[in-house]
């Protein structure tokens, strides 16, 4: 009699504990050099230098958020404050914990539907960060042979195709390797970064206009650097529409750190 | 078999309290809880100009006219505090009180509470309160706020130039932008905020 009712106790307890034992495993960090890079908006004419730091090899999937929110209540959809996540927060996942996976949403696809409070707590639960604007950019600019992969016009152009199809979940193992070994900075998300608020154009993005002058403070130093790398605008454009709280469809991150 | 049972749902309630022990310990609350938009839900750690330790909920209770700035800001920081005291001293003659002004600034690394202090007596800006605070403090409060910020140099930032009317539960509840811009509309918002029973 006892010893079932331990039977029934033990097994109770493994069920209580499965979602740790089949957590997904956290994403490993590539390590990118620093070196210098002009963005596409910084100070007029300079290149600005980036340290050395790591990051994400592939965006964070669906099966590893789901660990995430497993771990921390307060990330649920149901839980989320409305300040930290506006209401399309995980809105195609079935429930709190279940985001629906099937072979059209792969259980390895980027997670989307975060917003940026939210992919900030689950770097911070890693020991990471979002990277900076700066990094993003300095790492994106590679392809697979390439680090200035952006100055290659076949390259720009494969970037603008694959901004121009509808958004479609893949496995995140499925992006392009650069040839710093990070994979899908282009093809799979959009991506945030932890000072996505840091771009200062108005609609109005041709100069200095009266009107720029208002709104901005000292807004004249920051101008347009090469101006021929139109998916760069379209990459800056976006960040520079999102809200703190936004959760869109094929907006996801990836965690980085700094490297001593 | 019914001695099973008893058996079993005692190790069940016993693995029940168990997994109840182990959630997440909730936050510790205070006696108001912020509403799900209220700046306050966030717990970054400031300092005033007279160095005292405190979160932004210290502006709980009254509506706020803010902004972000930074002191060494040489043209437009200027313009952004007279318009602010442009609002104040408007709503003063239609004898709406109890509205705070507070700025936040920008530039945590080089602003100290003694450098606020200077600000706030060169710049007459009396009975406002003055924030520094970490830089991830200040990003977390810009995004919310929907200011962007840059930094552009060791001494100098370029930013949106906005002033937030926060209600008295410190939701944002309207914004001026830009320069000079004519204050009646953000006079008639804060009017209405002020006049509301919370």
């Amino acid at each position: 009699m006892f010893s079932k009712s331990v039977y029934w106790f033990v097994l109770l307890f493994c069920l209580s504990h499965s979602g740790d034992l089949f957590a997904a495993e956290v994403t490993q960090l590539v390590f990118v050099p620093g070196g210098n890079y002009q963005p596409l908006y910084g100070t007029t004419g300079q290149e600005e230098s980036v340290a050395p730091f790591a990051i994400d090899q592939t965006p964070v999937t669906i099966e590893q958020y789901v660990s995430f929110v497993k771990k921390n209540p307060r990330w649920r959809r149901s839980k989320v404050v409305p300040i930290f996540a506006d209401s399309h927060y995980l809105e195609d996942w079935k429930n709190d914990l279940s985001p629906g996976v099937n072979s059209a949403l792969p259980k390895d696809s980027p997670v989307t539907h975060v917003s940026w409070f939210a992919a900030k707590a689950y770097c911070e639960a890693q020991g990471k960060r979002l990277p900076t604007l700066n990094e993003w950019e300095f790492v994106g600019q590679a392809s697979e042979i390439k680090t200035h992969g952006s100055k290659d016009a076949k390259f720009r152009q494969r970037i603008l195709d694959w901004y121009s199809q509808p958004y479609q979940p893949k496995s995140v193992s499925r992006g392009f390797k650069n040839v710093y070994g990070v994979v899908g900075l282009h093809g799979l998300v959009w991506e945030w970064v932890s000072d996505f608020n840091s771009i200062l154009i108005s609609g109005e993005s041709r100069g200095d206009t009266g009107l720029d002058r208002n709104l901005f403070c000292a807004r004249g130093a920051l101008d347009a650097g090469d101006v021929s790398d139109y998916a760069a605008f379209i990459r800056y454009a976006f960040r520079a529409s999102l809200k703190a709280n936004y959760a869109t469809g094929n907006l996801g991150f990836r965690c980085a750190k700094g490297v001593q | 078999m019914y001695k099973f049972m008893r058996h079993f749902f005692l190790m069940l309630l016993c693995l029940m309290t168990f997994m109840c022990a182990r959630q997440e310990a909730s936050q510790q609350e205070h006696s108001h809880k912020p509403s799900g938009l209220s700046i306050f839900q966030l717990n970054s750690k400031w300092r005033t100009q007279d160095n005292q330790e405190v979160e932004l909920d210290i502006l709980n209770g009254q509506v706020q006219v803010l902004a972000m700035v930074y002191s060494s800001c040489e043209n437009v920081c200027p313009r952004i505090m007279a318009d602010m005291k442009k609002i104040e001293q408007t709503l003063e003659k239609r004898k709406i009180s109890s509205v705070g002004f507070a700025l936040v600034s920008i530039d945590p690394e080089r602003d100290t509470p003694q450098k606020l202090k200077k600000l706030q007596n060169e710049s007459h800006l009396k009975g406002w309160t003055l924030f520094t605070g970490t830089e991830t403090g200040v990003r977390e409060l810009a995004a919310v706020l929907g200011v962007q910020y840059k930094k552009i140099s060791d001494t100098d930032f370029a930013h949106s130039n906005v002033i937030s009317i926060l209600n008295k539960r410190g939701e944002v509840f309207y914004q001026q932008i830009g320069l000079g811009t004519n204050p009646s509309h953000t006079i008639d918002n804060i009017a209405k905020l002020v006049f509301v029973q919370e």
